[in-house]
């Protein structure tokens, strides 16, 4: 389990759910997904939680973060914790987003 | 999380429908959702500290841990730092860069295009073209950070260049036309004729080079200009 997470692959993007066409350039391929863990191990943060950024004095100045803003509202979403949880479903400036990493 | 993968990307699940979706391309690959895209948003890939520069105001993401806890090290990190490709072989192997080498992954009109870090930190400020779209890549290498927009403003086409700002912190630019003075991360004027204009920015996907090529096998790859 341990060295499975160490060399597990990530990657971040920033999602609206919103529907649009296929994208024709992917080579996605479903015969080849494989499953390396239990649904749900990695669990996906559902309820987000908010703390003021300068209140954070636990995040390095170093330390990596996904930052989005929308509408004047602003928010960072820190390496680590995305790294535990892999999806954050969050709503900004009103509209409903998945961080994703 | 479906604790599946697809070519060593996140395989993510729905819950309404339970369809699967690469997260990478942000695509549903199987399920009643599948041939259904999300819209990708902008994001930024940065440094605490660049971030909260750029945007005082900002909240962060409550770790739900205690503070001790919440500042433990990123599990992944030796990945990170590691030759490792991932957990399944490559399917496509395209070693022009290093396997593991960051880039900025672009979509426009269904082509692809990658701008690896260390292209970009020799070019902080690049006045690019791509699908017919004049773009302007901004990378800061003190927080290894990119960034992408478009660079038109009121139907005119700029081109940037960086300038040097001894009572400004950050990376700003000049533009050939008003030579109003830009933030380069942010896109916005804060100087000039076209003060508080802000550039139109592109969602990009920081990827590893290994993954980006692996889901998009005909992405372009670019290369110093000068």
């Amino acid at each position: 389990m341990f060295l499975l997470k160490e060399s597990f692959y990530s990657l971040l993007s920033v999602w609206l759910v919103f529907n649009a066409q296929t994208l024709r350039a992917a080579d996605l391929r479903p015969e080849e997904i494989v499953t390396v863990l239990p649904k749900d191990a990695i669990p996906a943060i559902l309820s987000p939680s908010f703390e003021e950024g300068n209140k954070a004095s636990w995040l390095g100045g170093k330390d990596l973060v996904v930052g989005v803003e929308i509408g004047g509202d602003s928010r960072a979403y820190p390496v680590p914790t995305l790294s535990r949880h892999e999806i954050v479903n969050d709503k900004v400036g009103g509209i409903p987003i998945a961080v994703t990493w | 999380m479906s604790g599946k993968l697809h070519a060593n990307s996140l395989i993510m699940y729905d819950h309404q429908t339970d369809s699967l979706w690469s997260h990478l391309v942000g695509a549903a690959v199987s399920g009643p959702m599948k041939g259904e895209k999300l819209n990708p948003l902008q994001s930024m890939f940065t440094q605490w500290n660049t971030w909260r520069r750029l945007y005082p105001g900002s909240k962060v993401l409550n770790s739900g841990r205690s503070s001790f806890f919440a500042s433990l090290r990123d599990p992944y990190e030796s990945y990170y730092r590691s030759s490792d490709t991932g957990i399944i072989p490559t399917r496509m192997s395209d070693k022009r860069i290093y396997p593991k080498e960051y880039v900025l992954g672009l979509v426009l009109n269904e082509k692809t295009k990658a701008y690896p870090f260390s292209v970009l930190s020799r070019q902080p400020v690049a006045n690019d073209t791509f699908q017919g779209v004049p773009l302007l890549v901004v990378f800061d290498s003190e927080s290894t950070t990119g960034v992408i927009f478009k660079r038109k403003m009121e139907g005119k086409t700029l081109s940037f260049k960086q300038t040097q700002r001894s009572d400004k912190k950050g990376l700003f630019l000049v533009d050939d036309a008003t030579s109003s003075l830009w933030e380069g991360l942010t896109g916005r004027a804060v100087q000039g004729p076209f003060k508080s204009k802000r550039l139109e920015p592109l969602p990009m996907t920081p990827s590893f080079w290994f993954g980006w090529v692996d889901h998009y096998p005909d992405t372009e790859l670019f290369s110093l200009q000068r």
